[in-house]
This record gives structure tokens, C-alpha cells and sequence, in this order.
């Protein structure tokens, strides 16, 4: 991904921030996070990415009417991120395309990754691929840039539908998830980190 | 531009009511779930006790549940991605 750094934080930024209060208050979600004693890492990582996986599927599937090729010309994440899609395999070449088209090969990919019994084995005693934690960091990492594109592009249709709280739920379960086992680059992480600061330690506050 | 992965399919759209009941949901089940984890790994050194098990038989009881537990978070992933299957098929 390309930070465009010339440009200025737009004040969006700040109607984010006001909202990261709202949350679904039904107890703390860091300590459910942990790999519980016994459990093999893998195992737990994998039923996590599939719950993931399904919330910014439905969520997405909320916004989708508002995130159109000629409103979201470009997968963006604010004025500095976008993003350009390339899966490595078919498509090595990252290629600039609307925010719905990458979202479509994102979700899609990640289905495909979900499926595929090699790597996501759902029958038991089969074991997981040697390279299942890369694959899984992948995936973590690229719904993470849905997270982030519909923050910064679509949180006035989040709070038109009334979800911020959902929405807020859902990532900072994620961000404590992928934090707990540090699945994702703090990089990567970058276009929400303030969101993310925010969203902890509002947690530290109520959990001291 | 490449033409459309024959894998890639249209995102389904889905009501802000279905996305807000299934969150609500998940979230207290995510607690609930953790919590019951916790008393069943706590019932079981209780139970062991009572019954005054040595060693050797309290590690193999551990793994047993170990195993179990694992097992169901296994099923549980097989079924979402079953379930998930049915919807795409009836609506799509
Ligand atoms: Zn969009």
C-alpha cells in the first residue's frame, strides 16, 4: 500500500474519534481473546478468522449500496492510504481499481482461503498446513483494510444505519485479536491507529 | 482491467437489522462461551480433587478435555461455513 503523505488529515478524522465511545458494553473482550490453556494456536486463530471474517462480510453487506465505483474511485482508507489489488498468484501486478471491485477480489480471495479444507481443515484430527500462519496473517491483514476503508470512507452510512456501536464492537475485537498474537504489522495498522489508541484505552478505563 | 476471478462473486447486501442481531449475538456469546470454558477447565481440578486422582491420571483427564474442547471449536468452524454455504445458495 501507498502512503500519500503530501495530503493533510481531512477532519473526518475527528467524527471517528468522537464516536469511539459507542461500543456493546457485555463485558471485557481482551480476556476472551487469549489462547486458552491447551489449545492449539492454530485451531484458535482459525475459528476467530472465519467469526472475522463473517461480521465484515455482513458489515460490508450493509454499506455495499453506498461504496459504488464513481463514489470510491479507488480503495482508500482517508486521503493518505490506498490500496491496489494483487493476490500474488493470478494477479502479481497490484492494479488500481474502485473500492468495490477490490473489496469483491479481497472478500472473495479470503472465501477461497476459508474453503480450501488444506489450509482451513474443518474435519477432526486433520492437521494444518505448515504454512497456515502466513495464510492467516494474510488474511487478517487485508480485512483489515476493510475495517479501515469503512471508517474513513463510510462512517456517515454507519451512523445513518445506526451501527457505530456494532461496528466499534467488531474492531476492537479484532485489534485486541490481532494484537494478542501479533498478527498484524503496526504498519498496516497505521490508517486507524488513533481510532485504535482511542478504543483501548477507553477499555483500560472501564476494566481497571 | 483483468476479467472477474470466476471465484469472485457480487457482494451480498444484508440489512443493518441482521448485521446489529448477529454482533449482539456473537459478542454475548463470545462471553458467554469464554466464561463457560473457564468453569468447565475449573470443574474439572475440582471434580479431580474430590476423587483424589494422582498426577499421572489428572494430566491424562486434562488432555482429554484439552482435546474436547478443541474438537468443538473445530465442528463449530465446519458448521458457520456450512450455514453461510445454505445462505448464499437460497438467496443467490
Ligand atoms: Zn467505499
Amino acid at each position: 500500500f501507498k502512503p500519500h503523505k503530501s495530503i493533510p488529515e481531512g477532519s473526518h478524522q475527528h467524527e471517528l474519534m468522537r464516536h469511539a465511545a459507542a461500543t456493546l458494553g457485555s463485558g471485557n473482550l481482551q480476556l476472551a481473546v487469549a489462547l486458552p490453556e491447551g489449545e492449539d494456536l492454530n485451531e484458535w486463530i482459525a475459528v476467530n478468522t472465519v467469526d472475522f471474517f463473517n461480521q465484515i462480510n455482513m458489515l460490508y453487506g450493509t454499506i455495499a449500496e453506498f461504496c459504488t465505483p464513481t463514489k470510491c474511485e479507488v480503495m482508500s482508507a482517508g486521503p493518505k492510504y490506498e490500496y491496489h489489488w494483487a493476490d500474488g498468484v493470478t494477479i502479481k501486478k497490484p492494479i488500481k481499481c474502485s473500492a468495490p471491485r477490490y473489496i469483491d477480489y479481497l472478500m472473495s480471495w479470503v472465501q477461497c482461503q476459508l474453503d480450501n479444507e488444506e489450509v482451513f481443515p474443518s474435519a477432526v484430527g486433520v492437521p494444518f498446513s505448515k504454512n497456515f500462519m502466513s495464510i492467516a496473517k494474510t488474511i487478517l491483514k487485508r480485512l483489515f483494510r476493510v475495517y479501515a476503508h469503512i471508517y474513513h470512507q463510510h462512517f456517515s452510512d454507519v451512523m445513518g444505519l445506526g451501527e457505530e456501536a456494532h461496528l466499534n464492537t467488531s474492531f476492537k475485537h479484532f485489534i485486541y485479536f490481532v494484537q494478542e498474537f501479533n498478527l498484524i504489522d503496526r504498519r498496516e495498522l497505521a490508517p486507524l491507529q488513533e481510532l485504535i489508541d482511542k478504543l483501548i484505552s477507553r477499555d483500560k478505563e472501564k476494566y481497571k | 482491467l483483468p476479467i472477474l476471478n470466476p471465484r469472485t462473486r457480487r457482494m451480498k447486501k444484508y440489512s443493518p437489522e441482521a448485521f446489529k442481531f448477529y454482533m449482539e449475538q456473537h459478542v454475548e456469546n463470545v462471553i458467554k462461551g469464554y466464561k463457560a470454558r473457564t468453569s468447565r477447565r475449573w470443574q474439572l481440578e475440582q471434580e479431580m480433587n474430590k476423587f483424589s486422582l494422582n498426577d499421572a491420571s489428572k494430566s491424562e483427564m486434562r488432555k482429554m478435555l484439552f482435546q474436547k474442547e478443541s474438537n468443538y471449536i473445530r465442528l463449530k468452524r465446519a458448521k458457520i461455513d456450512l450455514s453461510m454455504f445454505d445462505m448464499i445458495k437460497k438467496i443467490g
